[in-house]
């Protein structure tokens, strides 16, 4: 069987201004295939509790969009690839070429805004990202129509994030699958991998998401093993050791 | 004016892919619907016979001679539930109806908006849950109460500023965990279709005023928060002669670092998925307003504004607390009339200006004052 593909999701700025390096150098070390970086906002609309908390914190901690470009360029990752998250109206008022230009210099070639449609982004965004070398990574959920899905995935590099079930990050406890879906996207002959996210907390859950699918996206419960006492370090290794097990 | 979901440069859907199907069915239903003449109907028999539309369109005499001008009040704190909300409330819970849905989400500031949300579901019989921010259901505790009494789910939005930016943070994210539920949202905001949805249903406060006047006023004032009974009374006069002007809430002064007065002090952005003028630093991190009123107590508004603003279609000005406070007091004693804070920063904006004796001047009366007796209790020391 094919290794599935494993990303890993933290808030920039938590649970120290300072812990983006050591994080990102820790997941890097453990050969997490992608790290995304959660740019914090204070209006995080699609996301659950925890990473409300933790983009709450990072804002007290005193993060901004040009400290957390200033982390990312001081280390450079040799496996894993760096991905960026954050939300429209961060990106638009900060000044989508600026950011942009930001990512190409830290070597960052994809970016997540998880509130910009692809109409929009294509209408208004399209030939800057060419530009700076940046691709979207675009959304699906199980209520996508499948010429729709078919239409993300062609505009969506290095993966597509498909969502397991109508919920925002991290609500809920147990994961949930809807079966159909998954084969039927399984069976859709899509030109980029496909990455299952939300609700997956552990490597049972893991194994579920990513069943019909070729990775899976872990962000609410990686926040809470970066959030919780003890070593940093050590608690990221043994958290990415229990899922690579 | 509104071009595929577009106020000018203003406006547009920007959400999550998970809530495109909801909102793509709500656009569907809403054309379809509103010009279907049995929908109308329904609608405007309950705006009769239930809200008790139309509301009277009252001279005041003593403030005109207080002001020196012809000085009308739009008395929509005479509605059904106490203020304009309802309007809205029922137009939207009829499309709900017809789509369907047996679950309502809304959110609430001072509470008028959820009354009137949990009225109109109690009406039709269907359970709505209602966010409202922590610090509003301790400044508005009777509207908490008649929610309650209505049948409601009232949740507490224990977020940010625990205002109403949050509350509607909470009933879109409830909503992306609930996608067949349906969102009643209570202003011209949020993604496309609501601010032109909520601009329709609210535009019979401007189509009774030219009917009620029998000629075009000289101005139309209102207050703004997310700008929804400003933009009801605005509606049929833009692009006239009427000089219409929008007052938002100035908190403790513009430049206090204490306000809410989003046109003066924001800068364009996106807040609750449409692009419009909010309040932000330059990491586009949304600032907590502050007013005293918790309808106007928002750092965003509507993109119909937006694009008024910035065209010069309409004025916007500021009104402080302490002023909202006076203008209460001014209109209770001169008139008999307490008026709802939100209200009060309209009536405000009256000692603002100079007006000529011929001068006709409408104020948009938008909700009355019981939710907020304990607040004048307060300030005005009764």
């Amino acid at each position: 069987m094919k290794r599935k593909l494993l990303n890993i999701y933290f808030t920039a700025g938590y649970p120290k201004l300072d812990s983006t390096i050591e994080i990102l150098k820790t997941l890097d070390e453990a050969e997490v295939d992608f790290i995304e970086v959660g740019i914090p906002y204070s209006d995080p609309l699609a996301d659950g509790p925890t990473i409300q908390e933790s983009s709450h914190r990072a804002l007290k901690n005193g993060i901004n969009i040009e400290t957390i470009f200033g982390q990312l360029r001081r280390y450079k990752c040799s496996f894993s690839e760096l991905i960026i998250m954050a939300y429209y109206n961060s990106v638009l008022t900060f000044g989508m070429g600026r950011f942009l230009k930001e990512c190409k210099e830290a070597g960052i070639k994809s970016l997540i805004i998880p509130d910009l449609p692809l109409e929009e982004y294509q209408v208004r965004h399209q030939a800057d990202f060419l530009r700076y070398g940046v691709s979207p990574v675009f959304l699906v959920s199980p209520s996508t129509e499948t010429e729709r899905i078919e239409l993300l995935a062609n505009n969506s590099q290095p993966f597509l994030y498909v969502v397991s079930s109508s919920s925002t990050t991290g609500t809920s406890s147990k994961l949930e699958i809807d079966r159909e879906f998954f084969e039927n996207l399984n069976a859709l002959d899509l030109p980029v991998p496909c990455l299952t996210g939300f609700n997956i907390s552990d490597k049972e859950s893991f194994e579920r998401a990513t069943k019909f699918t070729d990775g899976g996206i872990i962000g609410s419960a990686f926040i809470r093993c970066i959030g919780a006492q003890g070593n940093l370090k050590s608690n990221i290794q043994t958290f990415i050791s229990n899922f690579k097990s | 004016m509104i071009s595929k979901g577009y106020y000018g440069n203003y406006g547009g859907a920007f959400i999550p892919e998970l809530l495109r199907p909801n909102v793509v069915e709500l656009q569907k239903a809403f054309e379809t619907l509103s010009t279907q003449e049995a929908f109308k109907t329904e609608f405007y028999s309950l705006l009769r016979d239930y809200v008790g539309r139309p509301t009277p369109l009252y001279k005041a005499n003593n403030l005109s001679e207080r002001f020196g001008a012809q000085i009308y009040l739009k008395r929509e704190d005479l509605c059904h539930t106490g203020a304009h909300k309802i309007n809205n409330t029922l137009g939207q819970i009829l499309l709900a109806k017809h789509m369907g849905k047996r679950h309502v989400i809304a959110e609430t500031g001072a509470g008028q908006h959820g009354v009137a949300t949990a009225t109109a579901c109690a009406l039709m019989d269907i359970p709505c849950t209602v966010y409202m921010g922590e610090k509003d259901i301790a400044r508005q505790a009777p509207n908490v109460a008649r929610m309650k009494m209505l049948g409601a789910e009232v949740v507490a939005a224990t977020s940010g500023s625990k205002t109403l930016k949050d509350a509607t943070n909470e009933a879109i994210r409830a909503w992306i965990n609930r996608p067949d539920a349906y969102y009643l949202i209570g202003s011209v905001v949020g993604p496309h279709p609501y601010p032109e949805m909520v601009a329709y249903f609210q535009s019979v406060i401007s189509d009774e005023i030219k009917k009620q006047l029998n000629q075009v006023p000289d101005y139309i004032i209102a207050c703004v928060g997310g700008g929804s009974n400003a933009a009801g009374a605005f509606y049929h006069f833009i692009d006239s002669e009427t000089q219409l002007i929008g007052v938002e809430a100035a908190g403790e002064g513009v430049d206090s670092g204490k306000s809410a007065a989003t046109l003066a002090l924001g800068t364009p952005g996106v807040l609750h998925a449409s692009y419009s003028y909010m309040m932000q630093n330059e990491d586009g991190q949304v600032l907590e307003p502050h007013s005293i009123s918790a309808g106007l107590d928002y750092p965003g508004i509507g993109p119909l504004h937006a694009h008024l603003f910035e065209t010069g279609k309409a004025q916007f000005t500021a009104i402080t607390d302490q002023e909202a406070l006076d203008a209460a007091l001014q209109l209770t004693r001169l008139e008999g009339i307490i008026p709802a804070l939100e209200s009060a920063h309209a009536m405000a904006q009256l000692d603002k200006m100079t007006f000529a004796a011929t001068d006709i001047v409408v104020v948009n009366l938008s909700g009355r004052g019981d939710k907020d007796m304990s607040t004048y209790s307060k300030f005005l020391d009764l």
